[in-house]
């Protein structure tokens, strides 16, 4: 096995869920181990957003009292802003939109998923362009809360 | 039940003769001409129904349709399965009784999707009786992860109750199309939605669409070069109700740990992507490289011209010079 093989083989055990790889190839011998398991698996959606429902609102000058709500990335996937390229987008700066109302789609290995507001509120801001890949707690979209 | 359905259940349930008007009266206990008149109205609602003089009637193995009445008790008991001739799509009907609070593998099963759905709004075919289109609703354990790999799962299971039914070898396209030698016979989409006051999924929708026949006048143009039917009208057998009975029970268990491993290799081995040389298209972007391998978490690796990996969540893959499908499956 030359060095090129050889990294192209590490690359790949560690692209892979492979905790432990060994290779016998004539008298080359390989073993290649993982530390135990990278911080966060992406394969998996229902993340650690459970904290997202705290006021992530940064300390404003705004006067009124209202908080922005930050809704973060649960996954990694491809943001949609609509359901089809045809559609009209979910939602838009300005547009008031009620607690369970889906606000976009994250897509990854052909799973659409809605993502569902957890609040009531105004649309502030939308971080994201359609078709853009995001990572796992990427702020989306923020929200004027005026109503949980 | 009227004279209608008597004679039509009569006739699903009687394929390798004709059945005389007589019999038929005698048998359900109305007259001859109630029987006749029966069967006019059933042909003129579309029902293929041949009648051959001094015979009888009889109906062709092709005409296959969805039967509320076949499903057997336990199935329906724990959750309702909703019947349909035809619907828009089986993914949004079920994800509406799904607001509306439907149980954990409650189902809807379809002969026909008026407005079918592939990914992100595409149109998926869907072709009068000739198709067979599955929905399921599964509300996940909250301790339980959904996994990304969930639409790989489930290409897994169809091939398997397919085959089970006498289709030919079925290999799967990343992500989410299973072919023949002929071409794409079946789709899966995946619908969930996450509640993003905790960040769990609330309910999966998982729907698969199968072309089970050439639909009558051919597959229009746009999809014609890699669509295909599972069987051929020459040696169709009547499969739909025990196909779509055994996608139901597979579906309901989609979320249960325990199999991930053994759908997950078995995704592998029916890949015609693995190993291959693929132009996988995101967007705008276009990579060709070699797939190197399949992730437990769905991922598909790419290895490109300049040996450097890349983790694909979501693309377009298509394989060089064909629609999909590698000679060894």
């Amino acid at each position: 096995m030359d060095l090129k093989e050889l990294e192209s083989l590490i690359r790949l055990f560690d692209s892979l869920s492979l905790s432990e790889l060994a290779l016998k190839q004539g008298d080359f011998e390989l073993n290649l181990k993982k530390e135990k398991q990278r911080t966060q698996d992406l394969g998996m959606i229902p993340a650690m957003v459970r904290e997202s429902t705290n006021n992530t609102a940064e300390p404003s000058t705004d006067d009124n009292q209202t908080s922005g709500h930050i809704v973060k990335a649960p996954m990694v996937g491809v943001f949609y802003e609509a359901p089809s390229p045809k559609s009209p987008p979910f939602i838009k700066i300005g547009d008031q939109i009620a607690k369970g109302q889906v606000l976009c789609i994250i897509e990854a290995m052909k799973m659409i998923n809605e993502v569902v507001s957890p609040v009531s509120g105004v649309v502030k801001e939308i971080f994201i362009a359609n078709g853009e890949l995001v990572e796992y707690d990427t702020p989306l979209i923020e929200i004027e809360v005026t109503g949980v | 039940m009227k004279t209608k359905d008597k004679v039509l259940r009569a006739l699903l349930n009687h394929r390798e003769e004709e059945l005389s008007g007589q019999t038929m009266a005698d048998h359900l206990g109305v007259s001859r001409n109630a029987v006749w008149a029966a069967v006019k109205t059933l042909q003129k609602e579309g029902v293929p129904i041949r009648a051959l003089p001094n015979k009888g009637y009889r109906l062709p193995t092709t005409y296959d349709p969805l039967q509320a009445s076949y499903f057997k008790k336990t199935l329906v008991e724990s959750a309702p399965l909703w019947v349909y001739p035809t619907v828009d799509s089986t993914n949004d009907q079920l994800k509406n009784l799904a607001r509306a609070g439907a149980l954990h593998g409650s189902a809807v099963l379809a002969d026909h999707q008026s407005a079918g759905k592939g990914r992100m709004g595409r149109s998926f075919y869907s072709p009068a009786l000739t198709g067979l289109y599955v929905s399921v609703l599964l509300k996940p354990d909250p301790s339980f992860q959904v996994g990304l790999n969930t639409t790989l799962k489930a290409a897994v299971l169809a091939a398997r109750c397919l085959e089970k039914y006498g289709a030919p070898p079925i290999g799967v396209k990343w992500v989410n199309d299973l072919y023949t030698s002929h071409g794409k016979v079946a789709g899966i989409l995946t619908e969930a939605t996450i509640n993003m006051e905790n960040g769990m999924v609330d309910t999966v929708v998982v729907g698969v669409g199968i072309n089970l026949l050439p639909p009558a006048g051919g597959f229009p143009e746009d999809i014609a070069s890699h669509a295909a039917a599972l069987f051929s009208p020459d040696h169709y057998q009547p499969i739909k109700n025990p196909l779509a009975q055994d996608l139901v029970e597979a579906y309901r268990e989609l979320l249960t740990e325990d199999q991930d491993h053994a759908l997950l290799s078995e995704y592998r081995e029916r890949s015609v992507v693995l190993g291959k040389e693929v132009l996988a298209t995101m967007g705008d972007r276009k990579i060709v490289g070699t797939v190197k391998a399949i992730r437990d978490d769905g991922a598909l690796v790419l290895e490109r011209a300049d040996g450097q990996l890349e983790n694909l969540m979501s693309a377009e893959v298509s394989l060089r010079g064909d629609f999909g499908f590698g000679s060894n499956r």
